[in-house]
């Protein structure tokens, strides 16, 4: 047993240095982590900032006033202007001059008065309907605080609401948190499936596969040498940007951190399962790229990472059960965001386990075949 | 430059790594039109070098050469249809069809020849729709021929077409050279067989980037292994010298018995039979070749036989040890050498070592003892941190060996390791073959060198998935009536052809 431990551990040895040697390997791990940090984290992001408003008071009273005055010290729009008519609101909407326009009718103050519902109209641009979603969302808001600051004042209980949205967990709507998160998730992705998918296609492409079939070591031995560098890594990796996360994006992180590492443990074992897979059935180091990219467009696509999953069809709703990515999103979200209790993690980690074992073995056995 | 020149070359020299490395150094050469050349000589030595710039692949640094009258680089559109090139690796399309491949290049070089007349020639015509990639390594030689005959050229240059192929191919594709050009074509052959140079009407012997002898072969020695051994002595020679890996082996378990066996083979693909009812017992300490032509069945069975693939029926005992039953324990008694160099490229030379010694089970100081032991015999001691991959090719396949013998196991399995491999290095490594069989090494290897047959203790003969004779070289040049063991196998092979046809 000892014997086979130490034949193990110069394997292990082995395809950490075959990692850290070949130059396609080494940009994987360097470049991915430092994409996320440098652009998409900061360019990628929903979050609005500087969209110019266009408002038009028809009311003009002191509560009128006031509410604009709301709008023009949030730090989300850029230029807010006053427009004269309804027409310089659509010509300019229309040239894209302006993001958006707030139309105040000329009741307001009166309404608000006698306690009931003040109507503002606002005017989104349906073109570019991110922003619009996003700006909805603020004016939303801004109209609540102005409410909530009337009632404080007059002593009276609020006057309600009509629309009730609440960001939980995210209370200002930081776009970038998510992203991060999804982000870190998504690069170990990639890490772990390149790694793993190069690592046999490689063997093979340069004739050294034989050499190892022929040496005493058995498949699971092979398996687990071709496991543990890649998992390392990514492991590493993910506690690296974990700590990036919290300290240079202020993310909040609620739940254990050692959790979070159990759970990434169990997650990654299933992307190295996938990678493994295509490895073994790859001739060659660009099917095997290949093989992994095809892999990884569905999977991010299908994970809730870029569109929530409870609006996909029911048919991709089901798919997604089948995705490992959609799982560690959760959890990474939970666990960062909402302290989610241990028992919420193992309902996501359960499922994993499962897509975990499935590819694990059957990369086993496809080496097997392929073995012997 | 006369009406008869083909080639003319003066002062040529080309250097690679800034010069460092002098691949062709100051050499002049002239050769006649119609003449079939053969080029010798070491690995680096720098004969393919010295081919690719003759077809203008190449740029020199200095020097002049001359191509059918032409420049190869200023004038490389016009010389390009005056030369078939076949490179080393046959540079066929392996995704395309035979007739997709022979319609390219009739495309590439204009013409419009009679496919059918050259597949028939060639034997290929039940194989027109096959991708090329699926050939059989002669096919495959044999269908690059044709590419490059194309078109008539009056250059045909050959780099290597012959290494790891079989006597009867490479017999074929002589004869198709000999009946396809004119007399007036210049064929270049560049090869490793001695044998065939040696039929040759001219050999040019290269080294270090030298030409070291232009003239006849007969001129050298009138049969063929007088004439290797001449070349040998021209290139430096070679004295044989006690072998250091034979001396430091501790060899475990010798005694009687056998050490390899293989008991009722078989190797099914659907219907098709790759190993028929193999079965042989090779003895402890016997050097035992397997040979056959390309497709015979040989690496199939030598992979069976060191557990790469799984027979469908039979099975095969390394020291008494089942292969299917208990892999991993019957492997750890074998060291493995593969055709192609399959070391770790990316890995330094003292890592690959580390690596293999743990692989076997070394560890600590013994590993540590196996490392520097290799390191001592082979004298890897100056390129112990330099990639494997960059090494020269005759220390490459030092370290494959040393990656094979260093945890001493009873039984070497050597798949065509001399592949393409120079007579001097050929030599060196058959003492330390020959040394370790007489300390009781079993050793099994295939080979297409029909010279290193003659050094095994019994043959196997394979053809069509069978054995069809084996025995000692002695016993089997008999049973064919020849004098050489090239002609023994040749006759073998036909005979056999013949009965079962």
């Amino acid at each position: 047993m000892l014997k086979n431990f130490n034949r193990l551990k110069a394997l292990i040895k082995k395809e950490f240095l075959a990692i850290l040697r070949d130059p396609k390997s080494r940009i994987i791990i360097i470049f991915p982590p430092l994409v996320q940090l440098l652009i998409f984290a900061n360019a990628l992001t929903m979050e609005i900032k500087n969209a110019d408003i266009l408002v038009m008071d028809r009311s003009n009273t002191y509560e009128s006033r006031e509410f604009i005055a709301g709008i023009e010290n949030s730090k989300w729009f850029g230029n807010v202007t006053r427009a004269e008519s309804l027409r310089e609101i659509e010509q300019k909407i229309d040239r894209q001059q302006a993001d958006a326009a707030i139309l105040i009718a000329p009741d307001f103050a009166r309404n608000l008065k006698k306690g009931q519902t003040a109507d503002v109209s606002a005017v989104l641009d349906g073109r570019v309907s991110g922003t619009a979603t996003a700006l909805s969302g603020y004016f939303t808001q801004i109209a609540q605080n102005y409410t909530l600051k009337l009632a404080e004042k007059s002593g009276k209980t609020a006057v309600p609401l009509s629309i009730e949205t609440r960001v939980w967990f995210n209370p200002n709507a930081v776009y970038q948190w998510y992203l991060v998160i999804s982000l870190n998730v998504i690069m170990a992705l990639v890490v772990t499936l390149i790694l793993t998918a190069l690592s046999v296609a490689r063997e093979r492409e340069l004739g050294t596969f034989e050499q190892l079939i022929v040496s005493p070591y058995t498949a699971l031995e092979i398996l687990t040498g071709k496991t543990v560098p890649p998992l390392t890594v990514a492991l590493i990796m993910l506690s690296v940007m974990a700590l990036i996360s919290v300290y240079c994006f202020d993310i909040p992180f609620t739940g254990s951190f050692l959790l979070y590492l159990g759970s990434s443990f169990i997650a990654l074992l299933s992307f190295v399962g996938v990678g493994l897979f295509i490895s073994a059935v790859s001739k060659n180091q660009q099917q095997a790229i290949l093989g992994a990219f095809a892999f990884m467009m569905p999977a991010i696509l299908l994970s809730g990472f870029v569109s929530p999953i409870e609006d996909m069809p029911p048919f991709l709703q089901n798919l997604t059960c089948l995705n490992p990515v959609r799982f560690f999103i959760n959890i990474g979200r939970g666990l960062f965001l909402k302290n989610m209790p241990a028992a919420d993690v193992a309902a996501n980690l359960l499922p994993l386990i499962v897509i975990g074992g499935l590819t694990l073995s059957f990369a086993a056995m496809t080496f097997k075949r392929n073995l012997e | 430059m006369t009406e008869t020149t083909c080639i003319e070359i003066k002062n040529l020299t080309k250097t690679f790594s800034n010069g460092e490395v002098r691949a062709v150094d100051n050499l002049s050469l002239r050769l006649e039109k119609g003449q079939t050349v053969g080029i010798i000589g070491a690995d680096g030595a720098g004969k393919t070098t010295l081919l690719r710039l003759i077809c203008g692949l190449l740029q020199p640094d200095s020097g002049t050469i001359s191509v059918c009258g032409l420049n190869p680089v200023t004038q490389k559109s016009l010389l390009n249809a005056k030369i078939g090139y076949m490179p080393q690796k046959f540079g066929l399309y392996e995704d395309l069809s035979v007739l997709d491949n022979l319609n390219f290049y009739a495309a590439l070089k204009n013409v419009s020849p009679d496919f059918n007349q050259m597949l028939e020639f060639a034997d290929l015509k039940r194989f027109q729709n096959r991708l090329a990639g699926k050939l059989s390594g002669g096919m495959k030689q044999k269908l690059g021929l044709i590419c490059a005959l194309m078109g008539m050229p009056e250059l045909i240059v050959l780099d290597e077409p012959s290494v790891g192929v079989d006597p009867v191919s490479r017999r074929e594709l002589l004869k198709m050279v000999k009946t396809t050009v004119q007399n007036q074509t210049t064929v270049l052959w560049s090869t490793a067989y001695m044998d065939e140079a040696h039929g040759f009407d001219t050999v040019v012997v290269v080294d270090r980037g030298k030409i070291i002898y232009q003239g006849k072969p007969q001129d050298l020695a009138a049969d063929t292994l007088g004439f290797e051994n001449k070349v040998i002595e021209l290139m430096g020679g070679y004295a044989p010298k006690p072998s250091l890996v034979a001396q430091n082996y501790h060899l475990n378990g010798s005694g009687d018995g056998f050490a390899v066996e293989a008991v009722d083979l078989v190797k099914r693909y659907g219907d098709f039979y790759a190993v028929k009812n193999n079965t042989f017992h090779i003895k402890k300490g016997e050097i035992f070749g397997l040979l056959g032509p390309n497709g015979a069945g040989k690496s199939t069975s030598f992979k069976m036989m060191c557990g790469l693939a799984r027979p469908t029926g039979g099975t095969a005992r390394i020291m008494g040890i089942d292969i299917v039953k208990q892999a991993s324990l019957a492997r750890s008694h074998l060291g493995y050498m593969a055709q192609k160099f399959s070391l770790y490229a990316n890995l330094s030379v003292r890592e690959n070592l580390e690596f293999f010694a743990g692989a076997y089970g070394l560890k600590g100081k013994l590993a540590d003892e196996a490392v520097s032991r290799m390191t001592e015999i082979f004298g890897f001691r100056r390129f112990l941190n330099d990639n494997a991959g960059d090494l020269p090719l005759g220390y490459k396949q030092r370290l494959s060996l040393a990656c094979a013998v260093m945890h001493n196991p009873p039984v070497l399995f050597l798949d065509e390791p001399t592949s393409g491999v120079d007579v001097i290095t050929r030599r060196e490594f058959w003492n330390h073959l020959t040394s370790l069989a007489q300390k009781g090494v079993t050793i099994l290897i295939t080979t297409h060198f029909m010279d290193e047959a003659e050094f095994c203790d019994r043959i196997s003969l394979f053809y069509k998935g069978k054995t069809i004779a084996t025995g000692t070289p002695q016993e089997l040049k008999r049973l064919a009536g020849a004098q050489s063991m090239e002609d023994a196998f040749v006759n073998l092979i036909l005979q056999n052809g013949r009965e079962i046809s």
